[in-house]
């Protein structure tokens, strides 16, 4: 809300300049910002009172001025229309620099010498406002600082937080003032005449739910003239960011901001029935409203009826047929405490919120509805030409009376961590208009005022206590009491290990966004439904991911597009299923993906050409990590599929639990990707179970390493894997290690068939192997890879 | 034997062979069994004087053929495991490294690392929970009351009406306090959503990491105190700190906490908007209602916890200016960091 300092000083007096005050609001909780830069030009302006003015003889709309300031007389011509004799305003002298291109100098203006500048709000960049020259009161002594009369006249802006609806007026932030500067500040009277008939003789108020509308007040005020409020007034709401309509409303308005109290005003001319009907809707009755909007109203819609006819949606809008016009006379005033919880049900279903409905949803104050009532009578008949009628109706069956609050002096210090003394504590709560009655050395019996509907229990007040110490003035304890928690597992610490040993192979981490289209793509262990949004912002982001390479492909694609095609890239994240049986209507898993694509050794003097990155690439980094060390996780062949183009899948005893092979181009172009990815996904939670610790220290021999080889030829169609698995569960007694080294097809190998080279190392342990021990060691070897594979050595 | 056909099946022989060397001495072994003066070639072109005159002449050409390509690959093989020797010897040592590849954190990963290990070091350990929520773990139990405009400060995704997309991390805070007993003292960090426009100041998702420590004599002064402790660590010990009164459900007495601009060093920039402030957290004492929605008893046990932005103070820190990058994955980004 933006506040309009001269107004505030209406009910309060300090002597901070905008700055303070906004910092000062800040540490006290309302978050209040002073935007205006103070400019070096402020310094050379001057206070100028018009001494005379007159046409300008060469044109019609300039005037020809002298103008006093504290340094002298001088000539001005002036543009402005609300120009005048004895005026005073804000004078711009030669040599003021107002922008960096524009600076005043002496010259003629159609033929006459202008010596300086009368200056309107824009050009000196307070406002947009370039209406006329600025007007300064009368009273404002030519010697006065210009500085300091912007700083009087500045505005604020505050950030009200939602449990405080009290400061959402100038009242309300005239109290935080008062506080904070230890005075008081004063509401003005509300003395007005009242004449003719009573009220009730005209109209009657029935609320058919007082739970809805615990209290419900008017007033008529007769023989208004609708007309352009008074300027003050205009000044008053523009600078407050209101828009000035006519004086009824801006009266209204003003009322508004000053007490924080929604007002309505009807055309009592427009109420036939005599009897204003609070009732709440009936679904699908429809209601025209001042923004020309015609609304379907639910059962949830509070409404004020003219007898049965809804004249205005309580609390959030007026009625476009019931409201004020131009040839409004008589005006029925509301002012009522409508329920916070139905006005901001009524305010959200039909997606309308006013300034009306933010104060009412958020609670105005029950016992500032009459006053607030008799403020706008008492402006209309003083503003607007109006007569009051005797009398108000004010329904309020069930006074709103705020609960008694029990306060320790010991909670409040054992929360904080101060020692406050009865004494501060109830010098607070009296700035605080709180009724306090003490009960013991430690406990007092709170009444907050019904301004703030916040303040419902002890540790509301404790809040209170805390604000107007400072929270700046609590000091930090830094003491740490220890005691140590455990981690409930040691999943971070594979996390880790895993992203470095991804890292190492140079894949970079990425982020990707965890929602995804309806029907994504590459499903790999998830293969439960997905969860939709139920109010997503686009069909792109609609349903939670079920699978990361989506996101992986759609970051190589955006980096292809600029022109970066070697990429490895990993993620960890979550997917998602639906699962009814979880209360959460989901079951989450972690998952693990990566994704590679153009080449592993890119172009350098070094090497004759690029090698481009292939599957053997991807397994050998996935062969590195720790659940596959503990041959826990296996890989197998699989059949390629519509996504695959060549897929092996991962696999925990019986289960899948990831894939990962060459996908194919036709998906890939459909994320506009040309050139061949090879990708895998896993579910995470699996591999964090399997990558048991089985670290035990292997004797390390220090004998000779001696190696041999074999080329073995067998039919083609057994996968190399195959032996080298067999070859690895061989057991010899010292150290042992086998490679698959070599594949060959064609030449003296028959059709069919293809030999397959494999070194196998060996490594005494305690002595040295003699050429007998490795020859049969070979032996054995043969002799197995002949009975399980058919080899011949060649 | 015909020499022609003896020719052809040396020649496959050797192209088999070939094909099994793999080291320096196999092709060193293959050379001296062809290429010697009792090799196989050499042997051949001894029988030539046997044969007829037609004869000698095919046959000395085909011979030399194939002399010529056994020379050829075996002496272009050796070469290339000699090639690296050489390029030695004519060595310019300005010559650019050999490109190694590493990958790299991404820079979000690093922050919620780095905040981690500072609450680590005071004693917090890590709890997480799920991403998909129930409203009274998100709202609820967090003193959130329906049709009440706080709630208005976080747009939800919603999956059902009970059911949500978590806007905060606090959920876990409930959902821990409902499993263990105080004394309890930890962070959880992880993604949350919020139904916001997506532009470069504002995603649909992004980081959190929030805190609890709840006990028996917990105080404001001692949340001061550990506010203060990280951000000190993690902004640099000069920062300066600011805690003004402000609102959240699921805490009473509240605080923001502002820090110095460590930009402009509190005068006033773009950045802090001329305040000299940076807003970076928030925090307060666990509002009483909480603990009983988790059946604490609040007269017992008291606490504070306090909530950060993980994407905020990563971009105030490194001067990103879109919260976009972080989930684009623009290569050039994620080196930068």
């Amino acid at each position: 809300m933006k506040i309009y300092l001269p107004w505030l000083k209406d009910y309060i007096r300090f002597d901070d300049s905008p700055g303070e005050l906004a910092d000062k609001l800040t540490l006290l909780g309302t978050e209040t910002d002073y935007h205006l830069a103070q400019k070096t030009f402020f310094s050379d302006l001057r206070v100028a009172k018009v001494i005379s003015s007159k046409k300008h003889p060469n044109a019609d709309r300039l005037t020809l001025c002298k103008v006093q300031t504290k340094d002298g007389e001088f000539a001005v011509v002036c543009g402005a229309p609300n120009v005048r004799d004895g005026m005073k305003s804000v004078f711009a002298p030669i040599g003021t620099q107002l922008t960096p291109k524009f600076k005043i100098e002496k010259r003629k203006v159609r033929g006459e010498i202008s010596e300086g500048m009368l200056v309107a709000e824009d050009e000196i960049g307070l406002s947009d406002d370039h209406s006329g020259i600025i007007e300064l009161g009368e009273n404002v002594a030519l010697t006065k600082d210009v500085t300091e009369i912007i700083a009087e006249n500045a505005t604020i802006e505050t950030d009200v937080t939602p449990n405080r609806p009290d400061c959402l007026s100038y009242f309300g932030m005239a109290r935080e003032t008062a506080i904070l500067n230890n005075t008081n500040f004063s509401k003005p009277d509300t003395k007005y005449p009242e004449t003719g008939a009573p009220i009730g003789s005209e109209i009657k108020v029935k609320i058919e739910n007082p739970d809805d509308c615990p209290r419900y007040a008017c007033r008529i005020v007769e023989n208004v003239t609708i007309a352009p409020s008074p300027k003050w007034l205009q000044n008053y709401l523009v600078k407050s960011g209101i828009r000035s309509i006519n004086n009824v409303v801006d009266l209204s308005n003003f009322v508004l901001l000053e007490t924080g109290q929604p007002l309505h005003t009807f055309d009592l001319d427009l109420i036939k029935s005599g009897e204003i009907h609070i009732r709440r809707a009936k679904n699908g009755e429809k209601f025209l409203a001042l923004d020309e909007k015609e609304y379907e109203l639910t059962a949830d819609n509070l409404m004020i009826c003219d007898g049965d006819l809804p004249v205005a949606i309580g609390g959030v809008m007026g009625g476009e047929k019931s409201g004020v016009s131009k040839n409004t006379t008589k005006i029925l005033i509301e002012s009522a405490y409508f329920a916070p919880g139905i006005i901001r049900k009524s305010s959200k279903i039909l997606g309308l919120a006013s300034e009306s409905s933010k104060r009412f949803e958020r609670g105005v104050d029950p016992e500032g509805v009459i006053y607030a009532l008799e403020r706008l009578a008492q402006l209309l008949v003083q503003h607007a030409g109006g007569t009051a009628r005797s009398g108000r109706i004010d329904e309020y069956p069930n006074p709103i009376v705020p609960n008694p609050i029990e306060f320790r002096i010991s909670r409040a210090n054992r929360i904080i961590g101060v020692d406050f003394t009865m004494e501060q504590i109830h010098e607070y709560f009296r700035k605080l208009e709180f009724t306090v009655e003490k009960v013991s050395d430690d406990m007092m019996v709170v009444k907050p005022p019904t301004f703030r509907p916040d303040l419902e229990r002890e540790i509301d007040l404790i809040e209170e206590v805390v604000r107007l110490y400072g929270m700046q003035n609590v000091e930090s304890d830094l003491t740490v009491n220890f005691h140590v928690q455990f981690r409930t597992s040691e999943e971070n610490s594979i996390v880790d290990s895993v992203k470095q040993r991804m890292f190492g192979a140079g894949f970079d981490e990425t982020y990707t966004v965890s929602m995804d289209r309806e029907t994504a793509d590459l499903r790999t262990f998830v293969r439960g439904s997905s969860v939709p949004i139920s109010n997503p912002l686009s069909s792109d982001l609609s349903h939670m991911r079920q699978s990361i390479l989506p996101g992986l492909l759609r970051a190589i694609s955006f980096n292809l597009r600029r022109q970066h095609s070697d990429i490895r890239f990993f993620e960890i994240g979550t997917l998602f299923e639906s699962d009814k049986k979880s209360e959460t209507l989901a079951r989450e898993y972690q998952a693990f993906a990566g994704a590679i694509t153009g080449n592993y050794l890119m172009e350098h003097w070094s090497i004759e050409q690029p090698i481009p990155m292939s599957l053997f690439h991807l397994k050998g980094v996935l062969s590195g990590l720790s659940a596959f060390q503990n041959n826990s996780f296996q890989m197998l062949s699989a059949t390629p599929d519509e996504y695959w183009q060549a897929k092996m899948e991962i696999r925990h005893g019986d289960e899948t639990v990831g894939i990962f092979g060459i996908l194919r181009a036709e998906l890939l172009e459909s994320y506009d990707i040309d050139q061949q990815v090879f990708a895998f996904e896993m579910n995470f939670d699996q591999f964090k179970k399997s990558a048991v610790d089985v670290r035990r220290l292997k004797h390390i021999s220090n004998f000779p390493l001696i190696n041999r080889d074999f080329s073995l030829v067998c039919d083609r169609s057994i996968p190399v894997g195959n032996m080298l698995n067999l070859f690895k569960s061989l057991k010899f007694s010292c150290e042992y290690r086998v490679e698959f080294v070599k594949y060959f097809e064609g030449g003296s190998v028959p059709d069919g068939k293809a030999s397959r080279s494999f070194r196998f190392y060996f490594r005494g342990i305690g002595k040295n192997l003699t050429d007998a021990e490795i020859d049969g060691f070979m032996r054995k070897i043969l002799a197995v890879a002949e009975k399980d594979f058919q080899v011949v050595l060649r | 034997m015909n020499i022609q056909v003896r020719i052809k099946e040396i020649r496959t022989e050797f192209d088999s062979e070939f094909s099994a060397c793999l080291s320096l001495e196999d092709f060193n072994n293959l050379q001296r069994k062809y290429l010697s003066r009792k090799g196989i070639v050499a042997s051949l072109f001894k029988e030539i004087p046997k044969l007829s005159a037609d004869e000698k002449r095919s046959a000395g050409k085909h011979l030399n053929v194939l002399r010529k390509s056994v020379e050829e690959k075996i002496s272009e093989a050796i070469q290339s495991f000699q090639k690296k020797k050489k390029i030695d010897l004519s060595m310019d040592v300005s010559l650019p490294g050999t490109p190694e590849i590493y990958g790299n954190k991404h820079i979000l990963s690093q922050v919620m690392d780095e905040i981690n290990s500072i609450f680590n070091e005071i004693g917090f350990s890590v709890e997480t929970g799920p991403e998909v929520e129930t409203d009274f773990n998100n709202f609820s139990s967090l003193n959130f009351p329906e049709n009440h405009p706080a709630r208005d400060m976080q747009d939800t995704f919603f999956i059902t009406k009970d059911v949500l997309l978590r806007t905060h991390t606090s959920s876990v805070q409930i959902r821990v306090m409902m499993d263990k007993e105080p004394p309890l003292r930890f962070i959880s960090p992880g993604r949350v959503y919020r139904n916001e426009a997506i532009n470069a100041r504002s995603h649909c998702m992004f980081h959190q990491v929030e805190g609890l420590y709840v006990d028996k004599n917990v105080t404001f002064a001692e949340l001061k105190g550990t506010v203060e402790y990280f951000c000190k660590r993690f902004f640099g010990k000069d920062v300066a700190l600011r805690f003004r009164p402000s609102f959240f459900p699921f805490t009473e007495p509240s605080a923001e906490v502002d820090i110095s601009c460590f930009l402009c060093g509190g005068s006033g920039c773009r950045v802090c908007k001329h305040t000299g402030w940076l807003e970076i957290l928030g925090c307060g004492m666990v509002d009483p209602n909480v603990f009983k929605s988790v059946g604490f008893d609040p007269e017992k046990i008291t606490g504070f916890a306090f909530g950060m932005g993980v994407e905020r103070p990563a971009m105030l820190k490194y001067g990103i200016t879109d919260i976009r990058m972080f989930w684009e994955n623009d290569i050039r980004f994620l080196h930068q960091f």
